[in-house]
């Protein structure tokens, strides 16, 4: 009967789903305290905490989420929040890109689910296991891509939580978890020559951007970055 | 504040429409080779630009050492030497809270 049992639990722990969501749990966990912030932020910037909550359930993207809490509680204008979501939110046109020949012959509904669950995190964690196994798999990407959205949705509301009766949360560095977040995703991906020096530029600008205070400069930033780095590929390609 | 409820409703159609955009069926279109090349370093740049702020330019204060500016080229040489995720997290933020509790 032991055996039974145990066979049992072998059984459910071999389960298809055990994979993918143990497969997004590190970036889970990663990206909680930032969840946190984005829940907190959201009501100092004035949000209810309905709106806020609708943050992280609709828009469901951390940088632009953080972006939009900042632009709102600094009264900026539609077109000002608008127009930075879009352009942080302009990465993820990679991703539906690179998706696309994964999805392309879905229905509907499924391509609706991937595009709605595809984030920073999700591309990466789905990639990885592409790359391990050689071929996409939608259920492991659906199972770890809404795991991850429903970590983020808890972090979000505990931040909201604690924020009506905590202020002044980013003095306990949960804003510094979001850089550390970045750092773990962004170091993996410098493979080449061309994405160093993009990065290198991205990153010295951004920090001068920051300090003479440059409207939208962590955009003009990433863009400069990109556009060195693509300059120095093109100039590669020709050489050869 | 309905205004704002009516905002978060345009953000959550751009962050989707960003993401669905080359998964519909009328938009036939296919990435050409630069774009696809440029579009290659938004990932890396973009995540970069948004890191560097938090750890390079926080107000210097009083503070001696900087914790943000100590465990965040901490987490950049662990992430370079391991590129583990959940460990470059745990250990930058583990060095951060020390730095800050001492």
């Amino acid at each position: 009967m032991i055996a039974v049992f145990l066979e049992h639990i072998v059984s459910f722990r071999n389960h298809p789903i055990w994979a993918p969501l143990l497969a997004a749990l590190p970036l889970s966990i990663s990206t909680f305290p930032w969840g946190v912030l984005c829940g907190t932020l959201a009501l100092n910037a004035g949000y209810s905490p309905l709106q806020a909550q609708a943050l992280s359930l609709l828009v469901f993207a951390g940088a632009a989420q953080l972006s939009a809490i900042n632009i709102v509680g600094a009264g900026g204008s539609a077109l000002n929040l608008f127009s930075s979501v879009a352009v942080i939110s302009s990465r993820h046109l990679l991703y539906s890109a690179k998706f696309h020949a994964y999805v392309h012959d879905l229905s509907l509904i499924k391509r609706v689910a991937v595009a709605f669950i595809l984030t920073d995190e999700l591309f990466v964690i789905s990639e990885n296991h592409t790359r391990k196994t050689g071929k996409f798999d939608l259920q492991f990407a659906l199972i770890a891509g809404f795991s991850f959205y429903m970590w983020w949705n808890l972090a979000t509301l505990l931040g909201i939580l604690v924020g009506e009766r905590l202020s002044g949360l980013t003095h306990i560095g949960l804003d510094f978890a979001i850089g550390a977040t970045f750092i773990a995703m962004v170091m993996p991906s410098i493979q080449n020559f061309a994405v160093l020096i993009a990065v290198i530029c991205s990153g010295v600008s951004a920090w001068y951007f920051t300090k003479i205070q440059l409207t939208n400069g962590m955009l003009w930033a990433g863009m400069l970055g990109m556009a060195v780095g693509f300059v120095i590929l093109t100039w590669q390609n020709r050489q050869q | 504040m309905e205004w704002l409820s009516f905002y978060i409703i345009v953000m959550a159609g751009i962050t989707f429409i960003v993401r669905y955009l080359f998964f519909a069926k009328m938009l036939r279109f296919r990435l050409n080779k630069p774009v696809a090349q440029f579009l290659s370093f938004t990932a890396p740049c973009i995540l970069t630009a948004m890191f560097v702020p938090i750890v390079f330019n926080q107000p210097s204060g009083n503070a001696i050492i900087d914790p943000y500016l100590i465990a965040g080229l901490f987490g950049m040489l662990i992430s370079v030497l391991f590129k583990n995720i959940l460990l470059v997290v745990v250990l930058s933020m583990g060095l951060f809270a020390l730095l800050n509790f001492l």
